[in-house]
């Protein structure tokens, strides 16, 4: 195992080095700079998202300190004419600088490694099958959409996926009130883990209906006591709504027609999508299984269902872990899912491709600006209407939503099976 | 398994679960703590010579610009701001999942920009305004990025309040929209003929959207301030402004138009930023007005290099010294008078 973590550490590595997106990861630079600024997370514009991200970053400004990276990201003159509204792929005259984005990719690694482990133990403890437990691990290290979400775009989505599965590992340990301040962390780095909260509730009432209030409690106060202590300072500083302009704010001004579209049928989708989740959490209830593997199964679909709405590729971290656990422990089924997200979301968080190596081109003599230049010029040329850079992005989209929809006709087809008595758990995957 | 093993790796989640928690909880409160008094600068005077000393938690470069014929540091800082007239301003688009950039957000940003480089500022309403330009200007400057002045300083003549008060001694900022254009009442727009050049002398400012990535010739500014604004929208065509009247162009140009030009008024002068709402504009607004930069300023030497150190200054009394931290990021800045 030690060996799989020092290749998928050494990749990362590589890869964070030679590429980095820099309009996400100069948002880091920036709120960093907001912070030590004394602005905080919401006074100044940068920060788009529930707080808990921001609270690591704080912690990462510390190394940047430590390890004397005194400048994080410059804005360069020449890379201005980049950022005209007519680009594909917004790009910003802003570039990391290589030592940042080292910081960077070094954080987000750890991460990596800490869900590596999650996986690890909860394969172990749960099926009980160390062999299995390493393999699983080994898969999300290796697994390429991982690598390039974390080296190349720098984005925190396997926090979120690590908690979820965490707080899942707790209520299976029965640590309800931990669990439930987990999940709230999870939910205040990204919304999505609040969707399978109706699934937890299933899981005491069927594994601990004599307690169910003592123990529904303690996983509510968890979650209580968690979103005060992180919630405390906006709420008094008036900054509430600024915590979640990631779900309020989700269209452009400028996208007219399109982006009204967007906006009402995001906000349908997610509504419909919530009470499919109490559906689901009904029908877990009176399947009447109490079983830890079925927990998983069901906390899984749960989040599965979040990808109703097509999703941009880092996203796709919150659900990995489970898919992973799932596809390798209770339902091998998943895996075709997870083999085609390995190829459509890698493609889809590549599709930035060029304007991700600014950072070696302004930074170091790898290649040369006008090379650079050529390469862009290139990758903004449409053909009948299309770019370079927008194949790919849509080949990739494409090619994730299908995954998805393959995720979506295994769980159906296995839900009939059900219904009409034939066993639903495909045990060959244990 | 034995019970005492099975015990430890039972707690290898809850011992995971809770040093992530720690570390939110740690770096909410290194947040909270974080404050502008982690920085400092000082000029200090010893032995016959002047120095600067850049101090500060962390590790940062640091800008230092000692500038002849520049401002002090203003007494009163005053943003306009009032819901109750009308702005004339066009609708930006901002990031996905970013809060929208209106007004009134827009001026609580800039507060808090100018609070990171030292200045505190007041908002006030266009009754307030009135009250403030019927006095002198001097030593005094306000913002205005409501892209149309309102009625109680300004009446599209020539003679108005906001004017005179300029020429008393007064800086105005102003972005948004053509200077001059527009009066604003509580109940409408009117559009003035011919209003810039009450302000400028021609009718040098048009609302053209161009691209503008030049840097402008000759500018000693635009790098060493870390401005970062490009847009030349609503910006000043220089080569239009009479001869007599004192001025310079910073940043950015289309070949025409500039990101920002300084004009000289009498006494005082007007600051005109190019472009619609943007975070750049906003942190550009504040880095001009910190650094003190009139129409006349010239930049004798800088400086840079990380913080924490001391150096010796190429400067004379009366030189302005503007110390900045965070390059193109800024997270701090300070001017400072060389008094002796």
């Amino acid at each position: 195992m030690l060996m799989v973590i020092a290749i998928g550490v050494a990749i990362r590595f590589s890869l964070g080095l030679l590429l980095t997106y820099n309009y996400d990861v100069y948002s880091w630079a920036l709120i960093i700079s907001n912070i030590q600024a004394g602005s905080g997370l919401y006074e100044t514009a940068g920060y788009n998202y529930p707080p808990v991200w921001g609270y690591f970053l704080a912690i990462m400004a510390q190394f940047t300190d430590l390890l004397g990276v005194d400048v994080l990201s410059e804005r360069f003159p020449e890379l201005i004419y980049t950022e005209s509204a007519g680009n594909i792929f917004p790009h910003l005259a802003y570039v990391t600088t290589i030592g940042f984005n080292a910081v960077v990719t070094a954080t987000i690694t750890v991460f990596d490694i800490l869900t590596g482990y999650v996986i690890y133990i909860t394969v172990r403890d749960v099926f009980g099958d160390n062999r299995k437990a390493l393999l699983c691990s080994a898969v999300w290290m290796l697994c390429p959409f991982v690598i390039v979400i974390c080296a190349v775009a720098g984005m925190f989505d396997c926090i979120c996926g690590m908690m979820t599965l965490l707080s899942i590992l707790l209520m299976i340990k029965e640590k309800e009130l931990l669990a439930g301040m987990v999940l709230c962390t999870a939910v205040l780095l990204k919304l999505f883990p609040a969707f399978i909260f109706f699934i937890f509730i299933g899981y005491i009432v069927l594994k601990h209906r004599e307690e169910l209030v003592k123990r529904i409690g303690k996983l509510v106060l968890g979650i209580v006591i968690i979103a005060a202590v992180i919630m405390l300072p906006h709420i008094m500083s008036g900054h509430i709504a600024d915590s979640f302009s990631f779900i309020t704010s989700r269209v452009s001004e400028t996208d007219l027609i399109f982006g009204i579209l967007t906006q009402y049928g995001s906000m349908i989708t997610y509504i419909a999508i919530v009470i499919l989740e109490i559906a689901l959490a009904v029908v877990y209830v009176r399947k009447g299984d109490n079983s830890d593997k079925t927990f998983i199964l069901y906390a899984f679909i749960g989040a599965l269902l979040t990808f109703i709405y097509p999703a941009t590729p880092q996203y796709v971290l919150f659900l990995a872990p489970l898919l992973i656990v799932v596809s390798f422990c209770i339902e091998s089924q998943y895996r075709t899912t997870l083999f085609i997200l390995m190829v459509g979301t890698t493609i889809f968080s590549l599709s930035s491709n060029v304007v991700d190596l600014t950072s070696v081109v302004m930074y170091t003599d790898l290649m040369s600006f006008e090379t650079w230049q050529g390469l862009y010029s290139w990758s903004q040329t449409k053909l009948f209407g299309v770019s370079f850079a927008d194949l790919i992005s849509v080949t990739g989209g494409v090619i994730q939503y299908a995954a998805f929809l393959v995720a979506f006709m295994i769980t159906i087809m296995n839900f009939r099976k059900q219904k009409s008595n034939v066993p639903d758990i495909d045990t060959s995957a244990e | 398994m034995p019970f005492d093993m099975e015990r430890k790796m039972l707690s290898a989640p809850v011992i995971l679960a809770i040093l992530l928690l720690a570390a939110a909880v740690i770096g909410e409160v290194l947040i909270e703590t974080s404050s502008h008094s982690d920085f400092r600068s000082d000029i200090l005077y010893e032995n016959g010579g002047v120095y600067c000393s850049v101090e500060g938690r962390g590790s940062h470069i640091y800008d230092v610009l000692v500038l002849s014929d520049g401002y002090a540091s203003p007494d009163s800082i005053y943003i306009y701001y009032d819901e109750t007239y009308e702005s004339k301003l066009d609708n930006v688009s901002v990031a996905v999942g970013a809060r929208a950039l209106d007004q009134k957000y827009y001026v609580d940003e800039l507060v808090d920009t100018l609070k990171v480089r030292g200045l505190s500022s007041t908002v006030v309403n266009a009754r307030e305004l009135g009250d403030i330009v019927s006095e002198s200007g001097n030593g005094v400057c306000i913002i205005c990025i409501s892209g149309a002045l309102p009625d109680t300083v300004y009446d599209g003549i020539a003679g108005s309040n906001i004017v005179h008060w300029i020429e008393s001694g007064g800086r105005l900022f102003w972005a948004g929209n053509v200077l001059g254009k527009y009066v604003s009442h509580t109940n409408g727009i009117d559009e003035i003929t011919n209003g810039t050049s009450l302000f400028l002398g021609t009718e040098c400012i048009d609302d053209a959207i161009t691209d503008s990535y030049q840097r402008i010739d000759g500018d000693d500014f635009g790098i060493t301030l870390s401005l970062i604004n490009n847009q030349a929208r609503y910006g000043v065509k220089a080569s239009d402004l009479p001869g007599n009247r004192v001025h310079k162009e910073i940043g950015y140009t289309d070949g025409e138009r500039s990101s920002l030009c300084i004009i000289g008024l009498a006494s005082g002068c007007i600051y005109v930023f190019g472009g619609d709402y943007s975070d750049y504009q906003r942190i550009d607004i504040a880095q001009v007005l910190a650094s003190g930069l009139s129409p006349t300023v010239k930049l004798k030497t800088s400086y840079s290099g990380s913080i924490n150190t001391r150096f010796e200054l190429d400067t004379r009394v009366g030189d302005n010294v503007y110390v900045y931290y965070g390059g193109d990021l800024t997270i701090y800045g300070q001017l400072h008078e060389v008094v002796s």
